[in-house]
């Protein structure tokens, strides 16, 4: 089990690891689904290439942040079953803390508007 | 055909630029999303389709070298666990290998240099020539301690270590040479450099060649701490080997020039250069092979 500060080393994440572990967090998904999450999720600020997706995917499933899950009961277009992509429970801590890295960055930052110059 | 067709078969011949372990995982799952892509952004009209494609061309170059070098990696780091290595033979080969290259290294040295051009008149090219040649002394050694494991993986990442090691060492050495004799040659132009600083300054850059070649050779391999131990081993092994060689060369040297074929008097230097090789590449394929406390066999510790 990874420590606190081994996951600190881990962060910040990068805008397109981020966004493909959050789309993962509520449900596994496959490829397709990933990318256009991703593209949602970011507001269209964030849109993958195929092999930008797929590269990270990979670093990702050698990482051990995220894991195959099986394949969507629905095919794609040739028919072909698609693999799905599920969040690692490392996958999942890592997100969590990233996720409070921003929070504290957004706390710290509305702080600082609010009190006005300090 | 259709143009979204042809834009699908395109992307799969790029898919072919991978590596064949990424491909394989991920290959034909790449070929569905960038078709599904395609068809999406074709349905929204020319611009998007336009846009998704440039977007793949700009990212594509990027995540392929990313891949390769992924892959490299893979290939040359490896887990030391798997490594078998017997002494005797890793240290027959290495003085093959290592003998073999340095009686070479004179061969092609003479062949290169035609007209014996010196470090001083023609310090560029024979930095260049003299990298070149360390670099294929150090392939031929490293491949052929890699060769006594029987592993062709090995054989591939001891020869790329032994070749980087020897030529980082030669092409270093040879600019110390330069400044070593440039610097003679400003304060006494008209005196030769003594024998014993020649020897002493050839024989720092054999120690080079052993340490270098036995530190990139343990860094790729990922021996750890272990590679100060290669490091040592390869730098005593090439110290040892170098005296030998000097002690040998001229009496080699002489007898060669009584025979009628004095003309040929690269084959005694190449003899003497052999015994370096011979002897430095043992002690290396030796220390790589060594099962005892560093040996690679040994059960891994903490380290």
């Amino acid at each position: 089990m990874m420590t606190f500060d081994e996951l600190q080393t881990h962060l910040p994440l990068s805008e397109t690891t981020f966004f493909i572990l959050l789309s993962l967090a509520p449900a596994p998904n496959h490829g397709y689904a990933i990318a256009k999450d991703v593209q949602v999720l970011s507001g269209g600020r964030v849109v993958l290439s195929v092999s930008t997706l797929y590269t990270t995917l990979k670093r990702l499933l050698e990482d051990g942040w995220i894991e195959r899950s099986g394949t969507d009961p629905e095919p794609d277009e040739t028919g072909r079953p698609r693999k799905t992509y599920a969040l690692a429970e490392l996958g999942r801590r890592i997100l969590d803390a990233e996720t409070a890295r921003l929070q504290t960055l957004v706390a710290a930052a509305r702080l600082r508007a609010v009190g006005g110059e300090a | 055909m259709s143009a979204l067709r042809r834009l699908t078969n395109g992307y799969a011949l790029l898919i072919r630029l991978y590596p064949a372990d990424f491909r394989a995982e991920f290959g034909a799952e790449m070929a569905a999303v960038f078709a599904a892509t395609l068809h999406k952004s074709h349905r929204a009209g020319l611009v998007p389709l336009a846009a998704t494609c440039l977007r793949e061309l700009i990212d594509f170059p990027a995540n392929l070298l990313r891949e390769h070098a992924s892959s490299l990696r893979k290939e040359f780091f490896v887990e030391t666990r798997q490594l078998l290595l017997d002494p005797r033979r890793a240290s027959f080969f290495g003085g093959l290998g290592f003998g073999l290259g340095f009686a070479l290294l004179i061969l092609f040295r003479t062949l290169l240099n035609p007209t014996n051009a010196t470090l001083l008149t023609d310090f560029g090219a024979s930095l260049a020539r003299e990298t070149l040649l360390f670099v294929l002394v150090g392939v031929l050694g490293g491949a052929l301690i890699g060769f006594s494991s029987g592993s062709a993986g090995l054989i591939r990442r001891l020869a790329l270590a032994g070749g980087l090691g020897c030529g980082l060492a030669g092409g270093l050495g040879t600019i110390s040479l330069y400044l070593l004799y440039a610097s003679a040659a400003k304060n006494a132009p008209d005196q030769f450099l003594s024998p014993w600083l020649n020897s002493s300054a050839v024989g720092m850059m054999t120690i080079a060649i052993g340490g270098l070649t036995g530190t990139v050779m343990g860094s790729v391999l990922r021996r750890g701490k272990r590679t100060a131990y290669l490091a040592l081993a390869g730098g005593l092994g090439f110290g040892a080997a170098h005296i030998a060689s000097q002690l040998t060369s001229n009496i080699l040297y002489n007898l060669w020039m009584r025979t009628p074929f004095y003309q040929l008097w690269m084959i005694p230097l190449g003899l003497a250069a052999a015994i370096t090789g011979l002897v430095g590449g043992a002690a290396l394929g030796w220390a790589m092979g060594q099962q005892k406390e560093y040996g690679m066999n040994a059960p891994e510790k903490s380290f």
